[in-house]
C-alpha cells in the first residue's frame, strides 16, 4: 500500500522544485492538451523527450515515477483492451467473436499512451511540488474567480489536506486488513458478491476512522486560528522568474512542433 | 508450541528501500508460557508477530507454530490464523458490526461454526473479558473506549486460539484501565491454558506477568530469559534504549552504594522485603 | 508570579440526544495557573481532565461559572481568536493535527492563518522549530517522521503563533518510552528557559512528577491539588482515584508503613536511594 506514489510529494532543489507553482500547473494544462493533440507517433517521441528531460532535471529516480503507473495499470490495461477489440475497421485477426482491427491497433496504442503520459506527467506535477505550494498555485490562478463566488481558498485546502491525510488512510487501511484477516477474514476467493461483501469490514473502520480524523483535524485547525482572517499571508513567496519564461517557452516550442508534425506526418 | 529457527525478514526487498527487519532469529516457546516481548519502535517486534501469524512469510528461515509449518506452501493461513490469535494495537479501530455480539461473532463465523457454537462462543469470550450480556446488542461504537478495546480482545478471543498475541494492549489507557485488561489477559492465559505474547513498552507490566521476556534489538533477539536475569543487565537494557522499572534502578543504585542485595530485583514486595532485612540488621537474603 | 488562567464555579454538561440524558462532566470547578507554571492535570478516563482542559482555550465554553484566560472570559466570542493565540493547545494524536504534506509547512500554518507577514513567518518557523530541535527536519514529510518527532512538530505549530500558555492533552498517550521523554524533555525546556506557562494533562504519574504543582480530578471535581512531593505519597488516596504512584514513592510509602523513618517525600530514583542509604548508614 505504501508502493502508491500518486499524489506523494518528493523533496528537492532542483529547477523544476523551484518553479513557481502556477507556471507548473499551466505547463501542465499545456502538456495534457498536446498530449490530447497528438495525432501520430512522431508526436509522443517530442513528448517523450520533453518529460524525460523534465524527469532527469528533477532528480527523481525514474523508478519512482514509473511505479505510479503500477497502481492504474489495470485500468490503462483494460482501456487498451476495450479500443484493440471494439473499434471497427479492417480486420486484421479473428476468432469467434473476437476480433482485431488495423484502427483498434492503432487506437489501442495512442489511448495507452495518452494515459502513461498523463499519468506521468502528473506524477511529476505531484513529485516535485509541495501540495501547499500547489494549492497556492492554484488559489492564485482561480483567484479572480473568487470575486463572483467562487470558493477558491476552500477548494485548495480541502485538496492540500486530501493529500496529506492520504499517505496515513493507506496505513490505516493496511493495518486494519491485517487486522481483519487475523480474525480470519477472506479477501481473495469467493465470487465477485462475497469479495465485495468483504470489503465491509474493511471499509467501515476506515470511514468512522476518516469521520474521526476529520473532526479531530477540523479542532485542531480552529485552534491554530484557521478563519480568523480572510486576509491570510502565506509562508512561501510566488513569484515568477527567469526558470518560469523558460518553461513557459519550451512548452510552446513543443507545442509548435506537436502540430508541425501532425501537418507532415498524417 | 512456537519454533524458529533461523529467521530473516527483508521489506521490499531488491528495491531502493530495502530493509532488514529481523536477522537470524532462533526462538522456542513452550506450551501454556508468558511471553513478554519488549524493545524500541523499529527494533522488528512488530515484524515478528505478524510472522507469527502467518500475515508475512520469512525471506529465509522456518517458522512452525501451534503445530503448523508456516513455510510450507501447503499450509492454510486461514487455519494458522484461527490457532494464533493476534490483537493488534488499538484493536477497536477494527471494530465495524452492527452490535458487539455480531463483531465479536465475526471470528468464529468465518471458521464456519454452528450458529450454537458462535453463540456459546461469543458469550464466553464476552464473559472472559468483562463485558457484561446486555451490552452485547449494542451498537460497539457506543461503549466507552476500555470496552471497546475489550470487545476487540474478545472478537480474537472468541476463535479460541492456542496461541495469543496481543501488539500494546494497554496503549492510551489509564492506569486504572490498565490494570483491568492485564489482569483479564493473566487471567484468561491461567484459565484457558493459553499460549500468551504480549507486546509492550512498559517494563513494569511485563515484569509483573511474564514467565520470560524476549528483548529484541535491530532486528535480532538481545536476550530471551526470566525477568529476573533480564533486569540483571539493566546498563545494557538503558543502552538500546528501554527504561528498566524504577524499582530495578532503585536497587541497582544501593548495591552499588554497598547494599548487599540481589542482582535483578523488579518487584516492589521483594525490594521492601530484602531492604528491611538490611535495614533490620539482617544480612543478605 | 500573577495569574494568566482562571477558572470560577466551571459547569460543564451535556445532553445525549436520544435518551436526553444530562452528563455532568464539570461540577464547579475552580482553579488557577501563575505565568510561568508547569501544572500536571490527572484523573482516569471520565473524570472531566480533558474537558477542563478544553475549556481553557475556549474548544468548549462553560454553561455557568467563567473562564478567564490572560484576563479574556473564553464565553466572549469577539475574543476568541486572542484566547486561542494566547493558548496554544496540542492533542493526543499527532497525525491528526498536521495540516500540512512538508514540516515547515504545517507550523507555518497558524501565523498564515493570522495574517502574519511573510518574513515574519519566516522567522518564527525557524524559531519555532529550533525550540523543538526538529530544524533539520522542515523540509520533511510529516508520514515519515517518528511518533515522537511528529508530536514535536505539532507542538512547533502551536509555537508559531507565540502563546503564553501550551496546553497538551496527553501528548505521549500514543508514543513510545524514547518519544515521551522527547516530548516531556521539550515541554519542560519551553516551561524553564522560555518561561511559557505549561497545562499538562496525561496519565502518566512520572510525568505529571516533573511538574511543579499537581490537580488531580476526579468525577468531575477537583479531588486532590498541590506539589507533585505532597500529591504522590498518598498512595491510598491515588489508588482510590484510579491512579497510581510512580515506583520510588511507592517503595518508601511501604518501607515507611513498615516503621521505616523514612521521607515518602521521593519522586525519583535518585531521592530514594538517597533516603535509603541514610537509613542505612544511621542504623
Amino acid at each position: 500500500m505504501k508502493d502508491i506514489t500518486l499524489g506523494q510529494y518528493f523533496p528537492g532543489e532542483t529547477v523544476i522544485h523551484r518553479l513557481d507553482p502556477r507556471t507548473k500547473i499551466l505547463v501542465m494544462l499545456a502538456y495534457v492538451v498536446i498530449t490530447f493533440c497528438i495525432k501520430s507517433f512522431w508526436g509522443y517521441l517530442v513528448l517523450a523527450a520533453f518529460i524525460v528531460t523534465c524527469v532527469a532535471m528533477s532528480k527523481i529516480p525514474p523508478m519512482f515515477v514509473i511505479k505510479g503507473l503500477k497502481t492504474i495499470m489495470i485500468f490503462i490495461v483494460i482501456t487498451g483492451l476495450f479500443n484493440l477489440f471494439l473499434t471497427s475497421g479492417e480486420v486484421i485477426w479473428q476468432w469467434g467473436i473476437l476480433k482485431i482491427t488495423r484502427e483498434g491497433v492503432r487506437f489501442a496504442a495512442f489511448m495507452v499512451l495518452r494515459l502513461v503520459f498523463l499519468i506521468v506527467g502528473t506524477s511529476l506535477l505531484t513529485l516535485t511540488t509541495s501540495p501547499i505550494a500547489l494549492t497556492d498555485g492554484l488559489e492564485r490562478l482561480l483567484g479572480p474567480l473568487a470575486k463572483i463566488g467562487f470558493p477558491a481558498h476552500e477548494l485548495a485546502m480541502m485538496m492540500s489536506i486530501a493529500l496529506r491525510f492520504i499517505p496515513t488512510l493507506m496505513e490505516e487501511t493496511d493495518k486494519i486488513m491485517k487486522a481483519q484477516a487475523a480474525r480470519g477474514a477472506d479477501f481473495e476467493s469467493g465470487s465477485l458478491v462475497h469479495r465485495a461483501k468483504a470489503m465491509i469490514p474493511i471499509l467501515v473502520p476506515l470511514f468512522i476512522s476518516a469521520f474521526r480524523r476529520a473532526d479531530e483535524l477540523a479542532t485542531a485547525m480552529e485552534c491554530r486560528c484557521y478563519g480568523v482572517t480572510s486576509e491570510r499571508t502565506s509562508l512561501h513567496r510566488l513569484k515568477m522568474e527567469r526558470r518560469d519564461a523558460f518553461a513557459g517557452l519550451s512548452v510552446i516550442v513543443m507545442f509548435v512542433a506537436v502540430i508541425l508534425i501532425n501537418i507532415y506526418f498524417d | 508450541m512456537i519454533k524458529l529457527k533461523d529467521v530473516s525478514y527483508v521489506y521490499m526487498q531488491g528495491g531502493p528501500f530495502e530493509k532488514t527487519a529481523l536477522k537470524d532469529v532462533n526462538i522456542e516457546i513452550v506450551k501454556g508460557e508468558f511471553i513478554g516481548l519488549i524493545g524500541h519502535t523499529g527494533s522488528g517486534k512488530s515484524t515478528l508477530i505478524q510472522l507469527l501469524n502467518g500475515l508475512i512469510k520469512p525471506t529465509e528461515g522456518s517458522v512452525c507454530v501451534a503445530g503448523y509449518d508456516l513455510t510450507d506452501k501447503k499450509t492454510k493461513m486461514r487455519d494458522v490464523r484461527f490457532d494464533v490469535g493476534l490483537v493488534m494495537q488499538y484493536p477497536e479501530h477494527q471494530l465495524f458490526e452492527e452490535t458487539v455480539f455480531k463483531d465479536i461473532a465475526f471470528g468464529p463465523r468465518n471458521m464456519g461454526l454452528s450458529e450454537k457454537e458462535v453463540d456459546s462462543r461469543v458469550r464466553y469470550a464476552a464473559n472472559t473479558v468483562g463485558i457484561a450480556p446486555e451490552l452485547l446488542e449494542k451498537s460497539p461504537f457506543d461503549l466507552s473506549g476500555g470496552q471497546k478495546r475489550r470487545v476487540a480482545i474478545a472478537g480474537v478471543l472468541a476463535m479460541e486460539p492456542k496461541v495469543l498475541i496481543l501488539d500494546e494492549p494497554t496503549a492510551g489507557l489509564d492506569p486504572l484501565g490498565r490494570d483491568e485488561i492485564l489482569y483479564k489477559i493473566k487471567d484468561m492465559h491461567e484459565r484457558m491454558e493459553l499460549t500468551v505474547i504480549l507486546v509492550s513498552h512498559s517494563m513494569e507490566d511485563v515484569a509483573r506477568l511474564a514467565d520470560r521476556i524476549l528483548v529484541m534489538n535491530g532486528g535480532r533477539v538481545e536476550m530471551f530469559d526470566v525477568p529476573g536475569k533480564i533486569f540483571e543487565q539493566g546498563k545494557r537494557l538503558s543502552e538500546i534504549g528501554l527504561n528498566v522499572p524504577q524499582i530495578t534502578q532503585i536497587c541497582d543504585r544501593l548495591r552499588e552504594a554497598g547494599m548487599p542485595l540481589e542482582k535483578g530485583i523488579y518487584t516492589i514486595e521483594e525490594a521492601k522485603y530484602q531492604i528491611s532485612r538490611i535495614l533490620n540488621g539482617g544480612g543478605a537474603a | 508570579m500573577d495569574t494568566i488562567i482562571k477558572a470560577e464555579n466551571l459547569c460543564f454538561e451535556y445532553k445525549n440526544e436520544e435518551s436526553g440524558e444530562v452528563t455532568k462532566v464539570l461540577k464547579n470547578v475552580s482553579a488557577e495557573v501563575k505565568r510561568g507554571e508547569f501544572l500536571a492535570i490527572l484523573g482516569h478516563n471520565g473524570s472531566g481532565k480533558s474537558t477542563l482542559a478544553k475549556h481553557i482555550n475556549a474548544v468548549l465554553t462553560p454553561n455557568s461559572g467563567k473562564m478567564y484566560v490572560n484576563g479574556l472570559d473564553t464565553s466572549d466570542e469577539g475574543k476568541l481568536f486572542d484566547i486561542r493565540k494566547t493558548a496554544g493547545m496540542v492533542f493526543q494524536n499527532p497525525d491528526n493535527q498536521m495540516v500540512a504534506n512538508i514540516v515547515e509547512d504545517d507550523v507555518a500554518f497558524a501565523p498564515e492563518n493570522l495574517g502574519v507577514p511573510r518574513e515574519e513567518i519566516r522567522r518564527r518557523v525557524d524559531s519555532a522549530l529550533a525550540a523543538v530541535n526538529m530544524s533539520a527536519f522542515a523540509k520533511h514529510a510529516p508520514h515519515m517522521l517518528s511518533g515522537g518527532q511528529k508530536q514535536r512538530v505539532a507542538i512547533a505549530g502551536v509555537l508559531a503563533m507565540e502563546p503564553e500558555v501550551i496546553i497538551l492533552d496527553e501528548p505521549t498517550a500514543m508514543l513510545d518510552p524514547g518519544g515521551r521523554q522527547e516530548i516531556i524533555d521539550t515541554v519542560r525546556h519551553l516551561n524553564r528557559e522560555r518561561g511559557i506557562t505549561v497545562v499538562l494533562i496525561t496519565h502518566y504519574m512520572d510525568e505529571a512528577a516533573q511538574a511543579d504543582r499537581i490537580i488531580v480530578m476526579n468525577d468531575g471535581e477537583i479531588a486532590m491539588e498541590g506539589t507533585p512531593s505532597e500529591i504522590f505519597p498518598q498512595v491510598e488516596k491515588l489508588r482510590s482515584l484510579g491512579l497510581d504512584t510512580p515506583q520510588a514513592t511507592e517503595l518508601a510509602y511501604e518501607l515507611n508503613r513498615d516503621g521505616f523513618n523514612i521521607n515518602t517525600e521521593v519522586l525519583s530514583v535518585d531521592k530514594c536511594a538517597e533516603e535509603i542509604l541514610r537509613l542505612w548508614s544511621v542504623r
